[in-house]
């Protein structure tokens, strides 16, 4: 009787598991540090981890992996352009928009809310785009920024607090 | 449940998400892109000269009427290199900033590592690097501390062990004073420092240049200004480095050359990849003197915020 044998699908190679990752991972540079720079951000991380191999034992954990790299590099990134964004984000003033259509009203109430998205506090700005873009839990926000879950709560509910108070000054001031 | 604003953040979100047009992932592992070929040498150089050349500089402003050290009382006992009792170290860089005018900083720090500190500047603002809140600038004016560059003791900038990247006045007293020693001392702290900010949570990515002699080199000497201009630094500390910058691979010695105040030394000037000259002179007695585009003088003062009542060189 022949010994049973186990056969596992072969690992595909990591290239292609980063490469995979490509537009998800752009697309959390983007909502990060918002300019052409995501794709810099982005490559420079791969290419690290292609480079450095870390030690990581299935695609989840690399995603993750990929994840926090994301938002290391976006985090310094940002802070060599914060003052500028800051500056000219305040210059931005809200369009005139025809009442009338509603799907241009999404448009702009989107383009608002990112306004203010761009104006937190990295940390909270993080917290926000990782709950309520990627959906993730708390506790995995957490692991994710290496903080406490308490960190995230109180974080998300700053920034919460934040946007409510400046969108409700831009609707009053309409 | 989620709130209506909570959902206006998660629509609008992917509404920018989803504005970000496709593109292929480019190649890894073998090319990088054009113009990104450089940047291991670029990034690490460009932000340490920023944070080094600002945050450490320091130069000459003596006081009105200055007559010299001759004319300082009851300091004659004291090592001409350290403090007296009741002293604390003085420092004071001129550098010239864009536009041609010059911004001064004046430093105060007493002998103790924890010791409180004050810092004076004029005209240009102190560049530093945190944690968590990036890059700052502050104005011109005064400001203080304890355990310098550390706004208090508890702060990481004081509990980090000192090093050739991180000088503090109990690591320059017990540092080597071998010349190859510190050469491969600095190499070491060079190729650590690239490796972590090469590493996916840094700054940039290696390149070929990343982990060259020349990189490294540049790096370590531009590291090296901020030893030198950092209070407590011995004189004969201060000679081994000027010998172990002598001999640095690719080192240009120009003798006879002015700082910006137009005191002369010997130039020693090591080009960066693009030609540009990083520069560092030391005077007849084998002070460091600053740059063409700066000035340096170290003293001591009887107090924080006091005039230097004798200095160095």
């Amino acid at each position: 009787m022949a010994a049973p044998v186990n056969l596992r699908p072969a690992e595909p190679p990591l290239v292609t598991l980063l490469e995979e990752q490509w537009m998800p991972l752009v697309r959390l540079a983007t909502l990060l540090v918002n300019d052409a720079d995501a794709r810099d951000v982005v490559q420079d991380c791969l290419e690290a981890v292609l480079r450095l191999r870390p030690d990581l034992d299935d695609r989840a954990h690399l995603v993750a992996y990929l994840r926090r790299a994301v938002i290391n590099r976006s985090r310094s990134r940002l802070r060599r352009q914060r003052t500028a964004t800051r500056y000219l984000a305040s210059l931005t003033r809200p369009r005139d928009v025809p009442s009338a259509e509603r799907e241009l009203l999404a448009a702009e109430r989107h383009r608002e809310v990112l306004r203010n998205v761009d104006l937190l506090p990295t940390r909270q700005r993080e917290v926000i785009v990782l709950r309520y873009y990627c959906e993730l839990s708390e506790a995995e926000t957490a692991a994710t920024l290496g903080v406490s879950t308490g960190t995230v709560k109180a974080a998300a509910h700053r920034a919460l607090n934040t946007l409510r108070r400046k969108m409700k000054d831009t609707n009053d001031e309409h | 449940m989620s709130t209506e604003l909570e959902k206006d953040v998660t629509e609008a979100l992917r509404f920018r998400a989803g504005e970000v047009p496709e593109t292929p992932c480019p190649p890894l592992g073998a090319a990088t892109r054009p113009g990104a070929a450089r940047r291991g040498w670029l990034v690490p150089v460009a932000a340490a000269a920023a944070v080094v050349g600002l945050a450490a500089a320091a130069a000459v402003t003596f006081l009105p009427g200055d007559a010299g050290p001759a004319d300082a009382p009851g300091i004659t006992a004291a090592a001409p290199d350290r403090p007296a009792a009741g002293e604390v170290y003085y420092s004071h860089t001129k550098s010239q900033v864009e536009g041609g005018s010059a911004g001064e900083q004046e430093l105060w720090q007493g002998p103790g590592r924890a010791d409180a500190w004050q810092e004076k500047l004029v005209g240009m603002v102190h560049i530093s690097v945190r944690a968590d809140s990036g890059v700052n600038g502050s104005p011109s004016g005064t400001t203080e501390g304890e355990c310098w560059p550390a706004p208090s003791t508890t702060d990481a900038a004081c509990t980090a062990p000192g090093s050739w990247f991180n000088p503090n006045v109990d690591f320059l007293a017990s540092a080597p004073r071998d010349p190859a020693v510190i050469t491969q001392q600095l190499r070491d702290e060079a190729t650590a420092e690239e490796e972590r900010r090469t590493a996916p949570d840094g700054d940039f990515t290696a390149t070929a240049d990343t982990f060259s002699d020349e990189n490294l080199n540049y790096l370590a000497f531009n590291y090296l200004r901020s030893v030198l201009s950092a209070n407590g630094l011995p004189a004969d500390l201060e000679q081994a480095l000027e010998q172990v910058i002598a001999t640095t691979p690719g080192i240009q010695v120009a003798e006879n050359l002015a700082n910006l105040d137009g005191e002369r030394g010997t130039g020693y000037r090591l080009p960066d990849h693009e030609g540009a000259l990083l520069t560092v002179i030391f005077d007849k007695d084998h002070h460091y003197i600053g740059s063409p585009e700066e000035s340096f003088e170290r003293g001591f003062a009887p107090g924080l915020g006091q005039p230097p009542s004798r200095m160095i060189g």
